[in-house]
């Protein structure tokens, strides 16, 4: 079926860690001039950041991050995909549909998507933040080692 | 709203939806051992927002060690770290 590359793939830990790192070491330089607060929020856009490079464009969330800027809030294009999505069947309830939407907004470019997309590219995207968090979480790891 | 009928499978939506949970960790898919699709689509939504927290919590984290620490010989050993692992 079409959709199985989707979940197939596991996300590129050594790319993941690249351009992570990269954009630590720029972070970094800059230290002195940040306050921790500030750098912290840059810390947390390069991760979205080098997710979504990790994942490739492929994908409507990398999209979705590079251009609008996520997570850092601002208007972004909404194409109201959720209205053009497919009526779902009858037997799907309310719930799921509410549910649906609740997703839709925790997935970069999720209300553009069409239901089944956002079935998919939840799932990658799924596997890309718990890639990113082991990657941090290991890189917090080794710099508790040596402070 | 227009009615148009459903481009993929009831069946096919159930198969994602499966996949989906199984990508869910362990505590989470007990909660959905009966999985019905708005089940499973919520603690999707509930993971999905712990993991946002967890880059929060560690980006914090990570600023913090970056203020304490020396220049080149801890980025030394983070890559040469990483690299090994």
């Amino acid at each position: 079926m079409h959709n199985n590359k989707y979940l197939k793939e596991n996300p590129n830990q050594p790319l993941l860690a690249y351009h992570f790192i990269q954009a630590l070491t720029r972070i970094n330089l800059a230290a002195h001039t940040t306050s921790t607060k500030q750098r912290s929020h840059i810390i947390k856009h390069a991760a979205y950041v080098s997710m979504a490079f990790a994942a490739g464009n492929k994908r409507t969330w990398t999209h979705a991050v590079l251009h609008n800027r996520f997570p850092i809030k601002t208007r972004f294009h909404r194409l109201s995909g959720s209205r053009r999505s497919f009526i779902v069947s009858l037997s799907r309830n309310k719930e799921t549909l509410h549910q649906a939407h609740l997703l839709r907004s925790l997935v970069p470019g999720g209300h553009a998507m069409e239901f089944s997309s956002l079935l998919m590219e939840t799932a990658n995207y799924i596997q890309y933040l718990t890639a990113q968090v082991r990657l941090m979480q290991c890189i917090v790891e080794k710099f508790d080692m040596h402070v | 709203m227009s009615s148009r009928r459903t481009r993929i499978t009831e069946e096919e939506m159930n198969e994602l939806i499966s996949k989906l949970q199984n990508l869910l960790p362990e505590s989470r898919r007990r909660n959905t051992s009966r999985a019905s699709a708005a089940k499973v689509l919520k603690e999707t939504c509930n993971y999905i927002k712990s993991l946002h927290r967890e880059v929060d919590g560690l980006s914090d984290r990570l600023s913090e060690l970056i203020n304490t620490m020396d220049n080149d010989s801890a980025q030394a050993e983070i890559i040469r770290g990483l690299l090994r692992s």
